[in-house]
């Protein structure tokens, strides 16, 4: 990876992608927000918030969209406000360091099809100011890889989450991070977790999060987590207990230091494994959308039987252990570790070659996902 | 290839996917029967156990004798105690492990409180 390839950032870790970002204020403009992405190619960032919120639910908006535009893989940003809404878009464009940013006011163009027309002509401006990025190397040190598994399947547990795991181990050696949320499916493994913390506070936040799981749980269903899991579909799969079903789930973060907990969306800086708490149910774009706003500059996704999500701010690796779903699935499929399956590969060759995959993405080869233009966002609302 | 396939008896090579060195079950990654030999990364288990029954597929396969109370290890980590006898080759499910899920939440619950104890 020392390859002059990544986009340096004055204000912390460098890209591997240099997006140009279309970022909605609030649901009222992501119309215009889609128009200016369809016309110049632009990654919209388009969502259901930033008006009529409560305090609490306006913060994780607001926190959202400012990580968004800091995000190491973004370029530059365009702010598209209504003028009227509780999130500013001046405020919002204005707090951007490191990178170019304008702003748009669909109020204050007379109209969205105006605003539009402006818009496209302050793209064109961002697009020719992101020549100047400055490149560089992306250094191991310097890149964190979400982990996220979805549409799981038998082979979920054993071969794609062990084989991501694999190539987790030999990133986090090289002095790299790595981060996985989905907490919820934690519970029963928080001991072998704990016994990896780098300290106390660590092993204590692990535990702290895994009870509330289990409190949650109870709450929600009326009844011990360990009567809902595993599922009757992971018991017809090969799942046989609750910490069975957690020691897949966790296998894809490797065996690594344990450096922090963060809550949903919040910061992530340094090497060895990060743990985020999920949001509580919800689909997988929160994990990847999560896990990127955390700082992660790429994410690999485990599926079983073929999920298509990628991501508006990092590139998404795909990767079944499926031998079935490799083909069936294939144009949505980065990585087949079928060859686990069958025997014609090791676990450890084929995290092997995964991180080399990874490599390559960094250098900038495109996933199936950035090619389909799969650029899906989310922000879950706060417990 | 090490034995003559033919030799294990009646049946045909069942692929065997073993997660860890310290594992004492591993998954048939295509299911098994009875007289059907184990291939593990394309290489048939000379010694290995015998399939004792049908074995769906991604489901785990004893590969040593667990006693009554033993603990099963999927991943290099107990997963389950054996509820009874299970001989190397058997089918290992929830008929045959218990789960130890129960305990590690009511572990967790009893730490949580003596925790919230001692400190007010």
């Amino acid at each position: 990876m020392t390859d002059p390839t990544g986009y340096i950032r004055d204000d912390g870790r460098p890209g591997i992608r240099n997006n140009l970002l279309v970022v909605a204020t609030v649901s009222c403009v992501n119309h215009v927000v889609g128009q200016l992405a369809a016309r110049t190619g632009a990654i919209p960032l388009i969502h259901d918030y930033g008006c009529l919120e409560f305090p609490e639910s306006l913060a994780q908006t607001r926190h959202s969209l400012e990580a968004a535009c800091s995000h190491p893989n973004t370029g530059a940003v365009l702010v598209v406000g209504l003028g009227c809404e509780q999130l500013d878009a001046r405020e919002l464009s204005g707090g951007v360091r490191g990178r170019p940013a304008r702003h748009l006011v669909i109020q204050e163009e007379g109209g969205s099809g105006h605003a539009v027309e402006k818009g496209v002509k302050i793209l064109g401006e961002l697009q020719e100011a992101m020549r100047q990025t400055p490149r560089g190397p992306v250094e191991p040190r310097d890149l964190m890889i979400g982990v996220v598994c979805g549409a799981s399947d038998w082979t979920t547990a054993i071969v794609s989450n062990p084989v991501v795991g694999a190539m987790a181990d030999l990133h986090t050696r090289a002095g790299g991070g790595i981060a996985m949320t989905e907490t919820s499916g934690i519970p029963g493994t928080e001991e072998i977790l704990a016994r990896r913390a780098a300290d106390p506070e660590v092993a204590r936040k692990i535990r702290d999060l895994s009870l509330h799981h289990v409190r949650q749980a109870a709450q929600r269903h009326g009844c011990p987590i360990y009567q809902i899991n595993p599922t009757p579909g992971n018991k017809a799969g090969g799942i046989t207990t609750m910490v069975e079903k957690g020691l897949g789930n966790i296998a894809k973060v490797g065996e690594g230091t344990i450096r922090g907990v963060v809550g949903w969306g919040q910061p992530m800086e340094g090497p060895d494994v990060w743990i985020m708490k999920d949001s509580g149910i919800g689909p997988d774009v929160f994990s990847i959308s999560g896990l990127s706003l955390g700082g992660c500059q790429l994410v690999v996704f485990t599926t079983g039987s073929g999920s298509p999500l990628g991501g508006a701010l990092a590139p998404v690796i795909k990767v079944t252990g499926n031998p079935d779903t490799a083909q069936s699935f294939a144009q949505n499929i980065d990585f087949d570790a079928g060859g686990v399956v069958a025997g014609s590969e090791s676990i450890p060759a084929a995290g092997m070659r995964l991180y080399e995959q990874a490599a390559a993405v960094c250098r900038g080869e495109r996933t199936r996902a950035e090619q389909l233009g799969h650029r899906e966002f989310g922000i879950p609302r706060p417990e | 290839m090490g034995t003559e396939p033919g030799a294990r008896g009646s049946g045909g090579p069942a692929r065997l996917l073993v997660l860890h060195r310290q594992d004492n079950v591993g998954i048939v990654t295509d299911g098994a029967c009875p007289g059907d030999w184990f291939v593990v990364e394309g290489t048939v288990w000379d010694g290995g156990p015998p399939v004792r029954e049908t074995i769906p597929r991604g489901h785990k396969v004893a590969l040593c004798d667990i006693p009554a109370d033993g603990t099963v290890r999927k991943h290099g980590l107990p997963i389950g105690r054996a509820s009874s006898p299970v001989p190397a080759g058997s089918w290992v499910h929830t008929h045959n492990v218990f789960d130890i899920s129960e305990e590690v939440v009511r572990d967790m619950e009893a730490r949580a409180a003596a925790g919230e104890e001692t400190t007010g």
